[in-house]
């Protein structure tokens, strides 16, 4: 297999670009995403994917990218690449691009190390940082963590991370607890992840312990320092902490997990971490929009949700919940019901663990079955709730904390509008990564959603249609305008909007709210809500409906209970959905209901063709 | 190591399984002392107080700090043998570390290259046959090939005492009672086709999330094939019965993430036709190459792939590379290439 270099030049980039090659590679697969210029606007010329290559026997991340950038010549008919090099900028023969790029969370992302003092205090903001900052955060080390000496050392010694983040002690405080943390790091000897140099450890704490921190760590590790991400009892300043891992994860740990520096030389731009990008994506969305939206990245070893409020990005990235790497650790945190009530078909607990743990141990297979794809997809529900409860978790729940605005920082961990389980609040949600993007039917990607997010009131759900989020995130930084093109016109596919009424206790069938559809052609379209009810309305117009939805009076539709609303809305690919379940949504009495109920779901929101739902009803006992 | 030691040989050494190679502070033997509180002197006077440097050997019951005060001396002596590892003017504590703990070398074979302070390489010739998925950390023990059909789940009854010390292989299955009481009876690993995951939980005694593997204090078990009921390929268990009763090295550690790891059973010093294995050689999905489906449906399947992957429209409504492959009862069925798996052979 030829190796690739790249003529690019970093700095070299072109100010008006006919091509875009952009890359992502992520833990399970790696996508190549080719974008052309066509009539003044660019659209997604060609897409495919490879399995990474971060693994042995390859451990080397440029093979898969460079499987899937064959791929896409054949798709393409003409070359990207010439004697191992890619053609950069494009020629007048058509072969090459003028710009490549690349977005990376392989190699099962950043995984940082926290050590702080206090746990609720210190320790927790230097978690929001890093998390904040798209890293798994692989244990939280304090003093006030239960842990003896003895099993603290042992724990630090055997965790590899790729950054440590320390943090501890108010400006002008006591300094020796922190010294106390520095010295246990330095004794357990914390050694990197990839490669044998020197690990960044990262102090955000006490500035009066600076001398001291760089005294103890400088000799064995890569220490750096930056402003105390907690100057006082009642303000958190995470941004500098955050941006300091971001660096520390370019210079250095990129480098030096396998063969990632051939991947930088790629590339006309440096790489960006996956969730900065698509961060990046979610940021404009919001902003440009004025909603409040709610965002998921569901990849192979993880799932990243994003939160835009109130003019603030809120970022989690849930480590080991993930699709492939961590499918097994998803069923074993959620619970064999909470994956089976969604199977349109008998199984047995016993064979549907083992396909969870085959697909953990050759995390790149695939379903090749619609049974193995049901279970998968059951998977993704209770993967999307497991990580949002984290998610809504860490991002509402700062003890003692003022706000502290800075007019620069964009990223600041305030409080979002909305409490934990409350979704009235969220007016759009969008999902990204490849078990939902790259789904054969986007009513099973809205159903996931639905069933994973239960968002309430009336939500426009959206799509990354063709798994295209990392990329945008990605051009955005070089080139916005043409970003935002391509977002609104090849990136997200809108899958419709959800009317889910708010409300306590009540018999089923018992109506709930009136909906009126006016259409742009004039066709009406009514239908009640009721206890229960999981209606879908096909829907799929450009242009703008009203909708106008009357609750009965104890029930909200996000106006208030009671209080009709009037909305404007667009159709999508899946249509109206209206979801009268409940939320949170009812728990099955038995396993033969659960089927029966998921099987009635799946007919309609046509989930599966006709005749493998015919095979899951008719076949009664065991698909799986 | 898993942590940083002192590495004892030097490339080109020959060595044994049971040769040391390095020795290494051990895992969370260390411990902490406030000699600053003990000897009621502020955290700076403590270095000055000391009576032992950094580095240096300490014995139980030795006084390795003292302060004298206006009306008294206090005096600190060491609760057990060990290192003084740091003295901290800081915050007056100190760190004693252990006695350290010798590292053997695990294989038979010759010093390639020393990682200073970390470990070595040990290149050595022999049969190695990778797993799939395995529990445990490293053993040595004779081969014991159970005399069973492929397609038997192994129970309690399967163990005998003569076992103790061997390293069982065989069936499709085992059952948590048959690893039970393979461990209490003494035998070193097991090897077999396949668990049911649940089976495994049970042994274990709690639920495997990730498989990142290696450190349960249990003994070994390597799956050759996966979760299931899945009859060992003939080929491996063929060589394992060639095998039999030989000393074999096996590591159960299994790490599925950036860096795979699988568990592996090595067996040095025998005859073999083979070439030497070449790490880091990627197999391309082409037609004559051995395969194996990793995935349902005709999971554990052995074929041959008849012709390069190409665009397929699965069941599932996707469209996938997939390669025809031609099976040992002669169907010809198209299968996605991601869940295909080369063998040798």
């Amino acid at each position: 297999m030829q190796t690739v270099q790249s003529d690019c030049e970093r700095g070299d980039l072109r100010l008006q670009p006919e091509s875009f090659l952009v890359i992502d590679c992520g833990s399970t697969t790696t996508k190549a995403l080719l974008l052309k210029k066509r009539e003044g606007v660019f659209v997604v010329s060609a897409r495919t994917e490879a399995p990474t290559t971060v693994e042995a026997p390859a451990e080397d991340i440029t093979l898969g990218v460079l499987s899937a950038v064959e791929q896409l010549e054949i798709q393409l008919g003409y070359p990207l690449l010439r004697n191992g090099r890619f053609i950069h900028p494009s020629e007048p023969d058509g072969s090459g691009v003028d710009f490549v790029g690349a977005t990376c969370s392989a190699g099962g992302g950043l995984q940082i190390l926290v050590a702080g003092v206090i746990k609720s205090m210190t320790a927790a903001s230097a978690e929001r940082a890093a998390l904040g900052a798209g890293a798994i955060v692989a244990d939280v080390i304090a003093i006030d963590d239960g842990r003896t000496q003895y099993e603290k050392l042992a724990r630090i010694a055997t965790i590899r991370p790729d950054i440590v983040l320390v943090s501890g002690g108010v400006d002008g405080g006591n300094v020796s607890h922190v010294v106390k943390m520095a010295e246990l790091l330095y004794s357990a000897g914390v050694r990197p992840r990839h490669g044998e140099g020197k690990v960044p450890v990262i102090f955000a704490g006490n500035k009066d312990a600076r001398d001291a921190i760089r005294d103890i760590l400088s000799s064995s590790s890569d220490a750096r320092v930056v402003d105390n991400l907690r100057p006082q009892l009642e303000v958190e300043h995470i941004a500098p902490a955050r941006q300091e891992i971001q660096n520390a994860f370019m210079s250095h740990v990129m480098v030096s997990a396998p063969r990632y520096s051939r991947l930088t030389e790629l590339t006309s731009t440096p790489v960006l971490p996956t969730p900065a990008a698509v961060g990046k994506a979610i940021e404009h969305i919001g902003r440009t929009t004025g909603k409040t939206v709610l965002a998921c990245d569901i990849g192979g070893a993880t799932t990243d949700f994003f939160t835009y409020s109130s003019g603030r990005l809120y970022r989690t990235v849930s480590a080991n919940l993930g699709m492939s790497y961590s499918i097994a650790n998803v069923a074993a945190q959620a619970g064999l019901a909470a994956i089976g009530r969604y199977l349109p078909f008998a199984y047995d607990d016993v064979e549907v663990t083992n396909s969870l743990a085959n697909k953990m141990i050759r995390p790149t297979s695939l379903p090749a079955t619609p049974a193995e794809l049901a279970l998968e997809q059951a998977v993704v529900r209770a993967a999307l709730r497991l990580a949002l409860r984290h998610h809504r978790a860490l991002v509402g729940d700062v003890r003692g904390v003022r706000q502290q605005r800075e007019i620069s920082q964009t990223l600041e961990q305030d409080r979002p509008a909305y409490a934990e389980d409350d979704m009235l609040g969220v007016d759009m949600i969008i999902g990204s990564g490849s078990p939902l993007s790259m789904a054969p039917r986007r009513s099973q990607a809205m159903t996931m959603l639905l069933d994973g997010l239960m968002p309430q009131g009336v939500t426009e759900i959206l799509l990354d249609g063709r798994f295209t989020l990392p990329q945008i995130g990605l051009i955005s930084e070089h080139y916005p305008d043409i970003a935002w093109q391509i977002l609104w016109s090849e990136g997200l596919v809108p899958l419709g909007t959800v009317i889910a009424p708010v409300y306590n206790h009540t018999r089923l069938g018992a109506s709930l709210a009136r909906v009126s559809l006016q259409l742009p052609n004039g066709r009406r379209v009514e239908r009640v809500i009721r206890s229960g009810d999981l209606l879908r309305i096909p829907y799929t117009s450009e242009e703008m409906g009203r909708l106008t939805i009357t609750p009965v009076a104890h029930v909200d539709v996000g106006a208030g209970p009671g209080k009709t609303r009037i909305v404007a809305t667009r159709g999508g690919e899946v249509g109206l959905v209206l979801d009268g379940r409940g939320r949170p949504l009812p728990e099955p009495s038995g396993s033969s209901q659960a089927t029966s109920a998921a099987l009635r779901q799946a007919r309609e929101m046509d989930l599966f063709p006709p005749a493998v739902l015919a095979d899951f009803a008719r076949r009664g006992g065991e698909a799986l | 190591m898993p942590l940083h030691g002192s590495v004892t040989v030097s490339a080109g050494d020959t060595v044994q399984a049971d040769s040391v190679i390095g020795q290494m502070n051990p895992q969370g033997n260390m411990t902490t002392h406030c000699v600053a509180r003990e000897l009621d002197i502020s955290p700076f006077d403590v270095p000055a107080a000391m009576h032992k440097a950094e580095g240096e050997n300490v014995f139980r019951g030795e006084v390795i700090a003292r302060a004298r005060g206006l009306f008294s001396r206090k005096e600190f002596v060491a609760p057990e043998d060990g290192i003084l590892e740091r003295i901290s003017p800081y915050t007056g504590w100190i760190t004693l570390r252990g006695a350290p703990m010798p590292i053997l070398a695990g294989y038979p074979g010759i010093v390639e290259r020393v990682l200073a302070d970390q470990g070595v390489w040990i290149r050595s010739q022999g049969a190695l046959i990778q797993g799939v998925f395995g529990i445990g950390g490293k053993v040595a023990g004779p081969i014991e090939v159970l005399d069973v059909e492929a397609d038997t789940c192994l129970t309690a009854e399967h163990v005998l005492p003569s076992h103790e010390g061997s390293i069982l292989v065989g069936g499709a299955r085992v059952t948590p009672e048959f690893l039970r009481r393979a461990a209490r009876i003494g035998c070193k690993a097991v090897i077999t086709g396949g668990i049911h995951k649940t089976d495994l939980d049970q042994f274990l005694g709690y639920c495997l999330g990730v498989a990142i593997t290696g450190l349960e204090n249990t003994m070994v078990v390597i799956l050759t094939e996966g979760f299931g009921h899945l009859p060992m390929r003939e080929e491996v268990k063929a060589t394992l019965r060639r095998l039999q009763h030989r000393l074999a090295y096996v590591s159960g550690a299994t790490q599925i993430r950036s860096g795979v790891i699988r568990p592996e059973v090595f067996v040095p010093e025998c005859e073999t036709d083979a070439q030497p294995s070449s790490s880091g050689s990627v197999v391309a999905m082409g037609p004559g190459i051995r395969v194996r489906v990793i995935r349902a449906p005709h999971f554990g399947q052995v074929g041959v792939v008849v012709s390069e992957p190409v665009p397929v429209l699965l069941p599932t409504e996707c469209h996938v590379l997939a390669a025809r492959v031609r099976f040992n009862d002669g169907e010809v069925r198209f299968v996605p290439a991601a869940n295909l798996e080369p063998v040798g052979g």
